[in-house]
């Protein structure tokens, strides 16, 4: 049989339902102390003074770490080295991490670390885009010339679209353990890429001859907030542990991982769209800003995505994309779900809405039209020679969700009659997404990823991959692909903890690369792997290799001599190992200078339908149903798959009505869960969910990735649902009661109507 | 000073030794190496750490050992028998109800509870679930990952157990010694904390070793009766109780409050007398009280005292409770047959929210007239309100001369509401005007359907 298509248990599900799996709070370390983080006390200023002897002179026994105490460089190395491990002359947002403090109790870390008397000379703090000037990155993209398009366009369209700072709220906050040994240094994380962290462990105590090995706990989610942060509290836990010479635990509580974490970047997207009188797009000039935050962290590259997905997946022929990034002293922003693409895809797809209303167009007619075909070019100059499935979602998603038929009743029935409505009014939105799998770019041809399986001599495989389990099941994925590669049993089939000691360095598990590059190295692996096995059972028996097939566990001549079992032949001629590297197709290239080029290997396509009710009384959004159509390529798991759009489809809808992080002088209000408000069960709607199936040729099984298009534009299906609902059409995110009451009495001012 | 403790965890009795106070999630994670239950927010919002206290949900985070003694305690580890998996865990294996697992344990002991609950008051019958049903129940786990859906279909496709087992799983044990009220009230004047539900207290915090007076061992403190003229609660009674007492049927206005103070876990633990005694503009039940002309019986120093709950709250955060003194009772009126009953919360999502205007409207319709207007209103004050020149503007109004309209704007002339995190002034008091107004008219509307 072939496990990929099917969807067995997932092997980290058995210790996660009976309560022994370890996260890393959960391990019991002997001897380990508690971490605790003193931060600075203004969004921006001079660090005139840290004086730890008050918390000295209150408990002897605590250890303290400031800048000074740093072997190397102050510096987490991410893109740019502005990112100081320890902020020392100058803080550059508030809460950011002054000192450290570590004690046997956390209470006495904590205690500790409010002693630490500091002073910083104040100074003006930049706290919005409006007041911010410096450029952290930027990029550009021309394709065609926008200025001959608007000279043919019928209509020039204009829209602005606002998101704010965007929580994770994995359930499972921060946590590392840093353990020192001799000359060695171990970290184990809640944390999605081992490599980065090690890579910036290496950097910090550069010159020491500390060798370092990260090991990842069981991570109780991530969604890219564990992607670039935990390479700031690794770097802290393993300061504190070599300081204290034994194991120290940095363990954030809830508060504290508000605070202290990055978040989504907040955007502001201008689009000016010209249209033919049919509703054609012809030409698009997009603005993309995003707010950065006092660090340049992964900004850049989630700038570059936000850019090259700007004009949605429409074709057009003149396009100009600019994208700036600028510094603010509030939290640095960073790695989340979508990259960039949600902000900017997002405000695409309300500009098609707002270019559907000026020409009398429906939103979905007006998608048919414009979205990208077989063969049509991307604003990079990208062909999308295969694979293109843009009509297909939509046709799917809004058939099964009767869209244009409930769209145009309810537009009559509700809409501009909202406000005299005594009960709930539906509404139904529709979006288009589509989502570069992998790395921008050349992004895979540089980092070149590896990954090895193994036959041990008992006949078990072992999968050595650097590629973590946070939830999504990339344990279970990937076991699949090897046993298919190789044709054995999945139980045969052992994933390695990601261990930077054992496992080779498959890259960051992000930009929903996992399946499609790693698996698709791993599934050359394990083919590799195969014929070798097979070759020497074949060469034992003196027959040639072809001659010689394996099914149900035996090797077997051409003939249908049996020749020996899996196990045995392991056994004999095992121990083998494949390690082997990623290899992009020649001829797809990029240039980061002009953005021409394949700016990536596949895409993944989803519509997403949101039915909602919005209570004229209250302005409360209710969900009802939310209709997913996904082309993942190939749905390797499809129970794990459709995990994958549901869990991401609802923080994308609820991200568009309901999550809202409000920073107020540098500082967020919603500090804690109690106001960070994420959908409970009864905020959540049923789903629909339709998998869709058109293999990329570029990979082994045809697989594009699903961990972050669910994110892409569901909140901007939101909107549209809730516009068709009221009439009230917002152009920034969440659409909570409160902002949509302002639009309301906005209407009722304009029309002067007296009730 | 730390005590020792027997605790019933998962069947097996375990000795521990501990603070009074300190949280029940410590004692299971560092004491015992029950690393199960996860601590997500410590503040009782996420589920994460739910356990099982005599088969009900609670947020671990929030029980203090104490208080947890003598009752049966189930954690996802006890779940299982040996290596068996319950079908419960089965279905998540296999519908892909688990991704990163960390609300999973939470999750996991909640719909245990709710697929075992066979009692049919208060919340309706789970042995075959419906979708808003286990809605309900989860609403005080959060999942960060799954966007429930998968959850739902692994409750779903559980396997209903035989109704001998799940009464097994809901054995009440014997309770713990009762506390004299007078005993409690001299503790409580040498500098003890009185503590109920602790779902404040914990948040707030309070230091572990702190004296305390543990409320929900008072007699006088917990039962409710239903008397002809009043129904008279027991402070201590938690949100639970009352939804499954027949009482709830005769004040609806409270009951429906109740069901929308946080999630089950929260429900389970949280006493109305803590919901007065917290006396946060913002607490659910407060405004279904002044509604409802309930009076408070106090207990103190000098004795009991009875007043009435107008005068419960004096300011901000503030009561008329005198040192040493405790909210014993909670009389309200029983409503005559026909009352109208009707309470709305505004929160900021669905369930476990916090209220950006709470409003609850008691009146009693004479012919088709208005009369006894009640109506009050949290979240738009310093304190709960009556809005005593709406209800004036209604009082002996028959359907021409109370519009719901106009009675809306009263509303929001009689408050002035504020900015804070959760919304804003205008939304506050614009959405105060529109939802007495929707009480107003559907009262009229019940009256239309009653004579129709
Ligand atoms: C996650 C979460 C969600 C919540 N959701 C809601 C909600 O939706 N609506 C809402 O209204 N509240 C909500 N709350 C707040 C809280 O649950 C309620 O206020 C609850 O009723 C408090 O009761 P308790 O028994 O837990 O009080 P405790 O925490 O035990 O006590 C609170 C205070 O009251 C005092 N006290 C308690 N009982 C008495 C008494 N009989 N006499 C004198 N003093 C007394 C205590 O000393 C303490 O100071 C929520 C809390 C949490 C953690
Ligand atoms: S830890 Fe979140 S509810 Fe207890
Ligand atoms: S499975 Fe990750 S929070 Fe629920």
């Amino acid at each position: 049989m072939t496990w990929v298509g099917s969807s067995p248990p997932r092997p980290d599900a058995r210790a996660k339902v009976d309560g022994t799996a370890q996260y890393v709070a959960d391990l019991s370390v002997p001897g380990a102390w508690h971490g605790w983080t003193v931060r600075s006390p203004v969004p921006r200023g001079r660090i005139t003074i840290i004086d730890v002897d008050p918390a000295r002179a209150a408990d002897g026994e605590i250890v303290v770490v400031t800048a000074a105490d740093l072997p190397g460089p102050n510096v987490l190395q991410v893109i740019k080295d502005d990112w100081p491990v320890l902020a020392d002359t100058r803080c550059g947002h508030l809460n950011e991490p002054l000192a450290l403090v570590a004690a046997p109790t956390r209470e006495r870390a904590r205690a500790a670390a409010a002693r630490i008397r500091v002073d910083v000379e104040a100074e003006t703090p930049v706290l919005t885009l409006d007041d911010a000037d410096v450029e952290l990155a930027s990029c550009s993209i021309d394709h065609g010339d926008v200025e001959t398009g608007f000279a043919l366009a019928d209509h020039v369209i204009e829209g602005t679209f606002e998101s704010g700072h965007h929580e994770h709220a994995y359930i499972e906050p921060q946590g590392v353990i840093a353990i020192p040994g001799d000359g060695t240094l171990e970290v184990i994380g809640s944390l999605q890429c081992p490599y980065y962290l090690h890579h910036a462990l290496v950097h910090l105590l550069d010159g020491t001859g500390t060798k370092i090995r990260v090991r990842q706990a069981v991570t109780g989610g991530g969604f890219g907030g564990k992607e670039e942060f935990p390479d700031m509290i690794g770097a802290h836990a393993a300061l504190l542990a070599r300081a204290c010479g034994r194991p120290v635990k940095l363990i954030y509580d809830r508060h504290e991982d508000i605070i202290g974490s990055t978040k989504r970047h907040p955007s502001r997207v201008r689009h000016r769209t010209g249209v033919a009188a049919d509703g054609t797009l012809v030409a698009q000039d997009i603005e993309v800003l995003l707010d950065a935050g006092a660090y340049v962290t992964l900004t850049p590259v989630v700038l570059s995505r936000a850019v090259i997905h700007a004009a949605g997946a429409y074709r057009c022929p003149h396009v100009r994309i600019r994208g700036r990034a600028l510094k603010t002293n509030t939290p640095p922003n960073g790695a989340f779900r979508g990259f960039g693409a949600p902000q900017s895809e997002t405000a695409m797809e309300r500009q098609m809405d707002r270019i559907g209303r000026q020409l009398d167009i429906d939103p979905l007619t007006l998608r048919l039209h414009n979205a990208y075909r077989e063969g049509d070019v991307t604003p990079t100059g990208q062909v999308l020679d295969a694979s293109v499935s843009a009509l297909e979602v939509l046709e799917k998603a809004a058939a099964k969700s009767d869209f244009s038929a409930k769209w145009a009743y309810y537009e009559s029935e509700y809409g501009a009659a909202f406000r005299t409505q005594w009960n709930p009014c539906n509404g139904i939105g529709i979006a288009l997404a589509w989502h570069g799998a992998g790395f921008t770019g050349d992004g895979e041809r540089r980092l070149a990823a590896k990954a090895a399986v193994e036959i041990t001599t008992a006949g078990r495989v072992r999968v050595l991959v650097a590629s973590t389990d946070f939830g999504q099941g990339t344990t279970a994925v990937l076991a699949q692909m090897v046993a298919d590669g190789l044709g054995v049993d999945l139980d045969r089939i052992d994933v390695a903890e990601p261990d930077t000691d054992h496992v080779p360095d498959s890259g960051p598990t992000v930009a929903s690369r996992t399946v499609m590059i790693v698996g698709g190295v791993l599934t050359r692996g394990a083919m590799k792997l195969g014929r070798k096995l097979r070759d020497a059972v074949a060469s034992a028996a003196g027959i040639p290799p072809d001659d010689v097939v394996l099914t149900d566990d035996r090797y077997r001549s051409a003939d249908g001599t049996d020749l020996s079992s899996f196990d045995d032949a392991a056994r004999r001629h095992g121990p083998l190992r494949v390690e082997e590297t990623h290899v992009t197709p020649a001829g797809k290239t990029f240039d980061e200078t002009t953005y021409q080029g394949t700016a990536y290997p596949a895409y993944g396509w989803a519509c997403n339908v949101v039915e909602l009710t919005v209570d004229p009384d209250t302005l409360e959004v209710d969900l009802e149903k939310v209709t997913v159509a996904c082309d993942v390529g190939r749905a390797i798991h499809p129970v794990l798959c459709a995990g994958q759009i549901e869990g991401g489809a609802l923080q994308a809808v609820a991200w568009g009505y309901l999550e809202e992080v409000k920073c107020q002088d540098g500082r967020y209000l919603n500090d804690r869960l109690q106001t960070c408000i994420i959908p409970t069960a009864r905020d959540a709607p049923d789903f629909e969910t339709i998998l869709v199936e058109n293999p990329a040729p570029s990979n082994p099984h045809g697989a594009k990735g699903v961990g972050e298009i669910p994110m892409d534009v569901g909140a901007a299906a939101t909107l549209a649902a809730i516009e068709n609902a009221t009439g009230l059409a917002a152009a920034s995110i969440p659409a909570t009661p409160e902002r949509l009451l302002t639009l309301l009495q906005e209407r009722d001012d304009a029309k002067e109507d007296p009730a | 000073m730390t005590y020792a403790y027997t605790l019933k965890v998962n069947g097996r009795h375990a000795p521990i030794q501990a603070d009074p106070m300190r949280r029940l999630l410590d004692v299971l994670r560092e004491d015992l190496g029950l690393t199960g239950a996860k601590e997500g927010c410590g503040e009782g919002e996420c589920g994460a750490c739910a356990v099982l206290l005599d088969g009900e949900p609670v947020c671990s985070c929030l029980v203090p050992v104490t208080q947890a003694e003598g009752r049966a305690i189930t954690t996802v580890e006890g779940l299982a028998e040996d290596k068996d998996l319950d079908p419960l865990q089965e279905a998540f294996v296999t519908e892909g109800g688990v991704q990163c697992g960390a609300c999973t344990p939470g999750i996991l002991v909640t719909a245990r509870a709710f697929l075992d609950n066979t009692r049919d008051h208060g919340r309706p019958l789970r042995r075959d679930p419906d979708r808003d049903h286990i809605r309900e129940a989860l609403a005080g786990n959060l999942c960060r990952c799954t966007g429930y859906e998968p959850i739902l279909r692994s409750i779903i496709a559980t396997p209903a157990r035989p109704p001998e087992e799940c009464e097994r799983a809901a054995v009440v044990l014997p309770p713990v010694q009762p506390l004299p009220l007078a005993d409690a009230i001299t503790r409580l004047v040498n500098g003890a904390t009185p503590i109920a539900g602790c779902t404040d207290l914990m948040v707030q915090g309070i230091d572990p070793g702190a004296p305390i007076v543990d409320l929900l061992t008072i007699p006088e403190l917990s039962g409710i009766e239903c008397g002809d003229d009043v129904i008279d609660i027991g402070a201590a009674t938690t949100f639970t109780e009352f939804r499954e007492h027949p009482a709830a049927g005769a004040l609806l206005a409270l009951d429906d409050a109740a069901a929308m103070v946080g999630g089950w876990q929260i429900q389970t633990r949280a006493t109305i007398g803590g919901n007065i005694a917290t006396a946060s503009p913002a607490g659910d039940s407060l405004p279904a009280l002044l509604a409802l002309d309930a009076e408070l019986v106090l207990h103190g120093p000098d004795g009991p005292r009875t007043i009435p709950y107008a005068e419960m709250h004096t300011g901000y955060r503030q009561t008329a409770l005198r040192p040493g003194e405790l909210i014993v009772r909670i009389r309200v009126p029983h409503p005559p047959p026909g009352t109208f009953h009707c309470f709305r919360k505004v929160g900021t999502r669905a369930a476990q929210a916090i209220s950006k205007v709470v409003v609850a409207m008691v009146a009693r319709p004479e012919g088709r007239r208005l009369t006894h207007v009640r109506i009050a209103a949290g979240s738009v004050a310093d304190r709960p309100i009556r809005l005593r020149a709406t209800e004036a503007l209604l009082e002996g109004q028959g359907p021409g001369g109370a519009h719901p309209e106009a009675a809306g704007a009263a509303a929001r002339a009689e408050v002035s509401p504020i900015d804070d995190v959760r919304s804003t002034r205008e939304y506050r008091s614009w959405v105060l005007g529109r939802v007495v107004s929707w009480m107003v008219r559907s009262f009229w509307m019940s009256r239309t359907f009653r004579s129709g």
